[in-house]
C-alpha cells in the first residue's frame, strides 16, 4: 500500500461543486456587473447567477452540517499554525525560487503540514470569502429593504469586488500552483479516491504525515477501500487508532 | 452625517410637449435613470407605487415616463444615487437677477424641518425665521404655504362637512346639490403624486377626491391676485412663483394645464390686457434640495443668517397647517375644522393623535362627533391615513369601488411617511423609507 487519502469524499464534492459554482458565479456577475451584455442576455446570466448561488450556498452548508467532522479537520488544519508555518514566508515555499529563479530566503523550505502556509492563508480567505458572498447575496437578493442603503452599499461592494479578488486569486495562484502539484490535482479531481502517494505526501507535507498518519501492519489482508492487499502497512490516521 | 448627492438636469424643449399620459405644457421626464450608473440592483422597482420602472435584476432599468407619478421614491432610495432630477434652478436664478420681477417663494412646512440636513446640521435645526430671512437675502419675497394650507383646510374640510350633511344628514338643500356626485368616503387632494395615481389607475375613484387645490397652487393663485393687487400694489405679470417643496411631484402639479386660475380670474376682471398669454399660478417648483443648491449659488448659508425679527402678512398661519408635512396631518387638521363646525363646540383637545400614520403603513381611527343638527348625538367617523401608496393604497381603493368602504375619510400620502419623506428632501445615505416594504412593523419613527 502505497497510497494515504489526502481528500476524503466529502471535501471532494464540496470542493469541486464548489469551484464549478464559483466560476460559473464569477463569469456570469462579472458580465452582468461589466455590462458586457445586452439586457436580454444579462437577465439570462442573472438568473443563471441566482440558481448557481443556490447550488454553491448548499453545497456548502452541506459540507458543514453533513460532514462536521471533515470541516472540523478542515478548520483545524488550517488555524493551526506553528515556527515551521511561519518559516515558510522565508522562502515562500522555495516557489520564486523554482518557477522564476528569484532567490528569496534559505533554499531549503521548511516542513509544512498538510496544507503549507500560503494555502492556509489562501484557504481561510477562500473560505471567509465563501460566507461573505452567500450572506451578501442572500441579503442582496431577498433582504434589501430590511439593511438600509448604507449596508446595501457595503453588502454589495464586498459581494461585487471580493469576488472578483477572489476569483483573480483562485485564477492567478491557486490554480496554477495546484497545476503544478499535479498528484493533489488528480486526488482532488480523478473521479475515485482522492489518495496520493506515501513519497508524494512525505515529501509535500512531511509534517502531516509524521503527525497524523501512521502506518498500521495489515491484519486481514485488505486495505481500506476493501480491496486484497496482504502486503506491508497501511497507512491509517492518528484520530482513527 | 452627510446627505447623498443628487444629479439633476435642466428641462428640454420634449419636457413640455405632452404626449402619451401628458397634455401639453405638462411637464414629464422629471425622475429619470442615469444609464451609466444604474446597476440593476432593482431596489428602486419595489418603491415605485406606479409599476413605471422596467428592468430586472442585474440589467440597467428605465423609467416608463407615462406611468410615471414623479413622485421620487426610487431617487431616495437608490443606493447608486443613479436616479436624477429635473431641475427649475437656472430659471429661478436666472428670475432672481431679473429687476423686473418679484420672485416669490411658497415654502412648504416639510421643507423647514429638512433644509438644514443639506447643510450639515441635524433636521429641525433651522428655525422658520431664519429661514425666511435666507431666502429674503437671495431676493424672494415670501407666501407661506402654510397659509395656503389654512385655505386648503377650510376648502377641504367644508367639503367633508358638505359631504356629511349630504349624504350622512340627509341635507339636501339646493347649494348641497353638487354633492350628489361626490360621494363618501372623502379622500384627500393634496399630494400630486396620488392624484395621478387616481387619475391614470383608478379613476373610478376620482368622484371621491377632494376639489379643492393643494396649498401650493392656492398659494400660486392668492399671490397672483390678492396679494398682487391688495397688499404689493405689483403687475401680476411680473409676478414669479416658485414652489418650495418636498416633492418632485409638485414640478409636474404646477405645470397642469388647469391651474391657471389667476390668469383667467384677472383676465375676467379686467386686471389684464388682452393680448395677455395665459401665465400659470405657479410659475417655477424647487425641491428642498435645489433651494439648498441655490442657496450654495448665491453663498448663503441659511443657518448662518440672522433670524427675521417682523413677520409678513404673507407670512402667518396656523399650527394646523405645519402638520400637513407628516402623514396624518391633513387628516388631523380637517378633522378639527369639521369637529367646530359640525359639533358647534372645540374638541377636548386639539391633538387627534389616533390619525397620526407615520409608524404604520395604513392607519385607522374613529372618532366620535357630538352634531348639532342632530341635538349632540353623537356620530362616529370612520378615518382612514394610507402611509404610502405603495403595498398599502389598492384593498382600501377596491373596498371604496364596489361600495364597501367603511371610512369616512381617507387621507393619501403617496411618499411613506408624507411629505417630509419626499422626492425631493435631502436624501440619507443610510435609506428612509426602506424599511416601508416590510411593514406592518412596530416600527417607531
Amino acid at each position: 500500500m502505497d497510497k494515504v487519502l489526502k481528500f476524503s469524499v466529502t471535501e471532494k464534492i464540496f470542493h469541486n461543486v464548489n469551484a464549478v459554482s464559483w466560476y460559473v458565479l464569477a463569469i456570469t456577475g462579472i458580465i452582468v456587473y461589466f455590462n458586457l451584455a445586452g439586457s436580454e442576455t444579462k437577465n439570462f446570466l442573472m438568473q443563471i447567477h441566482i440558481w448557481a448561488g443556490v447550488v454553491f450556498t448548499f453545497n456548502f452548508l452541506a459540507f458543514i452540517f453533513l460532514a462536521p467532522h471533515r470541516f472540523y479537520i478542515l478548520m483545524k488544519n488550517l488555524l493551526e499554525w506553528d515556527k515551521d508555518t511561519f518559516a515558510w514566508f522565508k522562502n515562500l515555499g522555495g516557489y520564486p525560487r523554482r518557477f522564476f529563479k528569484i532567490n528569496i530566503g534559505p533554499e531549503e523550505v521548511a516542513p509544512q503540514g498538510k496544507f503549507n502556509a500560503g494555502q492556509k492563508l489562501t484557504y481561510l480567505f477562500f473560505i471567509f470569502m465563501i460566507i461573505a458572498l452567500i450572506v451578501t447575496g442572500w441579503f442582496l437578493y431577498f433582504a434589501k429593504h430590511s439593511m438600509g442603503k448604507g449596508l446595501f452599499l457595503m453588502f454589495f461592494y464586498l459581494h461585487v469586488w471580493g469576488s472578483i479578488i477572489t476569483t483573480l486569486i483562485a485564477t492567478f495562484g491557486h490554480i496554477p500552483l495546484s497545476i503544478a502539484n499535479k498528484e493533489d490535482l488528480l486526488a482532488m479531481w480523478r473521479i475515485g479516491p482522492g489518495t496520493v502517494s506515501l513519497k508524494w505526501a512525505k515529501h509535500h507535507n512531511p509534517k502531516w504525515f509524521q503527525n497524523d498518519v501512521i502506518m498500521r501492519p495489515l491484519q486481514n489482508c485488505r486495505d481500506q477501500y476493501g480491496k486484497h492487499n496482504c502486503k506491508g502497512s497501511v497507512p491509517i490516521f492518528r484520530n482513527e487508532k | 452625517m452627510g446627505v447623498q448627492k443628487i444629479a439633476t438636469f435642466s428641462p428640454s424643449e420634449k419636457t413640455f410637449t405632452g404626449g402619451g399620459t401628458f397634455l401639453p405644457g405638462e411637464v414629464k421626464g422629471i425622475i429619470r435613470i442615469n444609464p451609466n450608473k444604474c446597476v440593476g440592483c432593482d431596489t428602486c422597482r419595489h418603491h415605485c407605487p406606479a409599476g413605471a420602472i422596467k428592468g430586472s435584476l442585474g440589467v440597467t432599468h428605465h423609467i416608463e415616463e407615462d406611468l410615471c407619478l414623479s413622485c421620487g421614491q426610487c431617487l431616495v432610495n437608490c443606493p447608486f444615487g443613479a436616479i436624477e432630477q429635473m431641475s427649475f434652478l437656472d430659471e429661478v436664478l436666472s428670475r432672481l437677477k431679473d429687476p423686473d420681477y418679484t420672485v416669490v417663494a411658497i415654502i412648504a412646512p416639510a421643507v423647514r424641518v429638512a433644509l438644514a440636513e443639506e447643510f450639515g446640521a441635524p433636521p429641525g435645526t433651522l428655525t422658520v425665521h431664519r429661514m425666511h430671512a435666507a431666502f429674503k437675502k437671495a431676493g424672494f419675497r415670501i407666501y407661506e404655504n402654510n397659509l395656503a394650507a389654512d385655505q386648503t383646510i377650510m376648502e377641504e374640510g367644508y367639503e367633508f362637512i358638505a359631504k356629511v350633511k349630504y349624504w350622512l344628514l340627509g341635507d339636501k338643500t339646493p347649494e348641497l346639490e353638487k354633492f350628489a356626485e361626490h360621494p363618501l368616503p372623502h379622500f384627500t387632494s393634496c399630494c400630486p403624486a396620488w392624484i395621478r395615481y387616481a387619475e391614470l389607475y383608478w379613476p373610478d375613484i376620482l368622484p371621491h377626491i377632494s376639489g379643492a387645490k393643494s396649498p401650493q397652487q392656492m398659494a400660486g393663485a392668492t399671490v397672483k391676485t390678492w396679494v398682487a393687487l391688495r397688499l404689493w400694489n405689483i403687475d401680476p405679470r411680473k409676478i414669479y412663483t416658485v414652489g418650495i417643496m418636498p416633492c418632485t411631484a409638485k414640478i409636474y402639479e404646477a405645470s397642469r394645464p388647469e391651474f391657471k386660475s389667476a390668469f383667467y380670474w384677472l383676465k375676467e376682471k379686467g386686471h389684464l390686457p388682452e393680448d395677455t398669454p395665459p401665465f400659470p399660478d405657479v410659475d417655477a417648483v424647487l425641491t428642498t434640495r435645489d433651494a439648498a443648491e441655490l442657496f450654495r449659488c448665491l453663498n448663503i448659508n441659511p443657518l448662518n443668517v440672522s433670524p427675521e425679527k417682523e413677520t409678513d402678512i404673507t407670512e402667518v398661519y396656523t399650527g394646523g397647517a405645519t402638520i400637513f408635512g407628516n402623514s396624518g396631518g391633513v387628516t388631523e387638521a380637517a378633522l378639527r375644522t369639521a369637529y367646530c363646525v359640525l359639533s358647534g363646540q372645540e374638541p377636548s383637545s386639539w391633538n387627534i393623535e389616533a390619525v397620526r400614520g407615520h409608524t404604520t403603513g395604513v392607519r385607522t381611527a374613529k372618532l366620535a362627533i357630538p352634531l348639532k343638527p342632530l341635538g349632540g348625538k353623537k356620530a362616529n367617523f370612520h378615518i382612514c391615513v394610507v402611509n404610502g401608496v405603495k403595498n398599502h393604497l389598492e384593498p382600501i381603493l377596491e373596498d371604496v369601488v364596489i361600495g364597501k368602504s367603511p371610512f369616512h375619510f381617507i387621507e393619501v400620502m403617496n411618499c411613506p411617511g408624507g411629505c417630509i419623506n419626499g422626492g425631493g428632501q435631502p436624501v440619507n445615505p443610510m435609506g428612509t423609507s426602506w424599511i416601508d416594504p416590510l411593514l406592518p412593523l412596530p416600527l417607531k419613527a
